[in-house]
């Protein structure tokens, strides 16, 4: 048996809009920017797309930009929104848990004379309202905090720092790629917002990004001038109109499948608090993620025998670069102890896993991990 | 996962001589400053040559299956031969391995040598 665990890395495109997409490379594959008919109906279609996306998120069709994916979102919305505002430098706040498509573009930024503060998760993996508060300077400008973790899956209190930030009068960006069509976010608590399609069962290649139109940004990208000026590039309707399509599937189903895939991470964590020596990474985690840690057995070593059973999961940390940048940067910055950072493995359920796989998985998991303790 | 030769697989699912030796005549644990990962040898060995040796492995897959390859190559073996044996052999023996494990072969082999010098210096004196 083959299953798939390993939804946070990516997912598989839903069925009806893999069908879809073949109408549109082959009937509607005009340029959205072209005069005539063709051109006509693919513009349609795209703004379409727009408009069911800005829908979902409760913002406004001329708030969404459509992008390759979730790391070009992030490094359009803050470098576009430094460079609008504040180019000749500033203060930054951002998290030591982001992802490296918002913490390399930090750490670019402070090359260039900006000034960053990276806040430290609790060991349950959330940075504190308290701490961002704390961290404010006079010349903060902007803060960049996901709204989901992507290896925990610890949601952050993005509504908290949102009244803080406001206060301040602080541009909130937040990677919400882990967040979208998962849990039901309000997009109006940040000023800008980054997802990713193929997350969401979209094909890869495909994001978004939400700016408010209080919000002023400039390109980093010139071109022909599309998606107002802001994002140029020959507009990916087929890409737009895919995660719009898949996030109405989502909402449609919403209820019963959040239900279905919540109790099988419950039969999951019964299974694994039968095992001795466990840890759980991070609390207040999505429906989805479970990031575990077996004592004496190492993560990648236990992925490697899931793998030859036929199961995917992840690891963040691969013994080859054990002090060196494989080690997961988010488990270490919460602190935890070494055989937990060391022996994490992450589990991601998807909307298409079902009950027959998961008694593979737990019953693979327990005969594994029994085994590859005996070795030591 | 990163991409392992079926017999590499193969030792890490089934290792041989895996566990421990009870009063062995020799033994060494070894950890890899690359990676973390430590492993145990013990030793059997009669008129200088290894009549047993049992691994036990704190360690990745490839670490897992460098050891026990080791145990095979090197059992039946004289002293001197078996401390010629390099991680080269090992990694070839297994088909070949990801460079960026080469390090836990290396390992298997710097804890076997460790084990054979701890039973020369045994004898110095005796």
């Amino acid at each position: 048996m083959r299953v798939y665990l390993d939804h946070a890395a990516t997912t598989r495109v839903f069925d009806e809009v893999a069908q879809e997409l073949v109408k549109l490379f082959t009937q509607f594959y005009g340029n959205a920017s072209s005069l005539h008919s063709h051109g006509y109906e693919a513009k349609r279609l795209y703004e379409e797309a727009r408009t069911k996306v800005a829908k979902h998120l409760n913002v406004e069709p001329e708030e969404i930009y459509f992008t390759s994916g979730g790391t070009e979102s992030d490094n359009i919305a803050i470098r576009g929104f430094l460079k609008a505002n504040f180019p000749n430098g500033g203060h930054i706040i951002t998290t030591q848990i982001e992802h490296p498509a918002v913490l390399e573009v930090a750490r670019q930024l402070e090359r260039e004379g900006y000034s960053v503060t990276y806040l430290k998760p609790t060991i349950d993996g959330y940075v504190t309202p308290d701490d961002f508060r704390r961290a404010i300077r006079k010349d903060t400008v902007l803060a960049s905090i996901m709204w989901v973790n992507n290896e925990t899956g610890v949601i952050q209190p993005i509504e908290e720092i949102s009244k803080i930030a406001l206060e301040h009068g602080i541009v909130l960006h937040s990677d919400a790629v882990q967040a979208i069509g998962k849990i039901k976010i309000d997009a109006r608590l940040v000023d800008m917002l980054s997802a990713s399609g193929h997350k969401f069962y979209a094909p890869k290649g495909c994001g978004f990004l939400y700016v408010s139109k209080q919000v002023k940004f400039e390109p980093i990208m010139y071109g022909g001038g599309h998606e107002r000026g802001l994002r140029s590039g020959t507009e990916n309707v087929p890409g737009a109109y895919a995660m719009a399509l898949a996030l109405e599937i989502i909402e449609k189903n919403y209820e019963a499948w959040s239900e279905k895939v919540k109790k099988l991470k419950e039969k999951i964590l019964k299974v694994i608090e039968d095992i001795p020596d466990h840890h759980v990474n991070g609390s207040n985690t999505i429906f989805s993620h479970i990031n575990v840690s077996f004592k004496d057995v190492h993560g990648e070593t236990l992925a490697t025998a899931l793998d030859m059973n036929g199961i995917s999961v992840s690891t963040a940390s691969a013994c080859s670069s054990h002090h060196g940048a494989g080690r997961s940067h988010v488990l270490e910055a919460m602190q935890l102890e070494d055989w937990m950072i060391d022996g994490a493995i992450r589990i991601s359920l998807g909307y298409d896993n079902n009950e027959d796989e998961l008694d593979y998985f737990v019953e693979v998991l327990s005969k594994e991990v029994n085994r590859l303790r005996k070795m030591s | 996962m990163l991409k392992y030769t079926e017999l590499v697989l193969d030792h890490f699912k089934n290792p041989r001589n895996l566990g421990r030796i009870e009063n062995p005549d020799a033994e060494a644990t070894e950890g890899s400053i690359a990676c973390g990962d430590m492993m145990t040898v013990y030793l059997k060995i009669e008129d200088n040559k290894i009549v047993d040796i049992k691994f036990e492995s704190y360690g990745c897959a490839a670490n897992i299956a460098t050891a026990s390859m080791m145990t095979e190559v090197v059992k039946g073996l004289t002293l001197e031969e078996a401390k010629n044996i390099t991680w080269k052999d090992i990694v070839e023996r297994l088909g070949g391995l990801p460079p960026v494990k080469y390090h836990c072969s290396n390992l298997a082999i710097d804890t076997l040598r460790k084990a054979i010098s701890a039973y020369e210096e045994s004898l110095v004196g005796k």
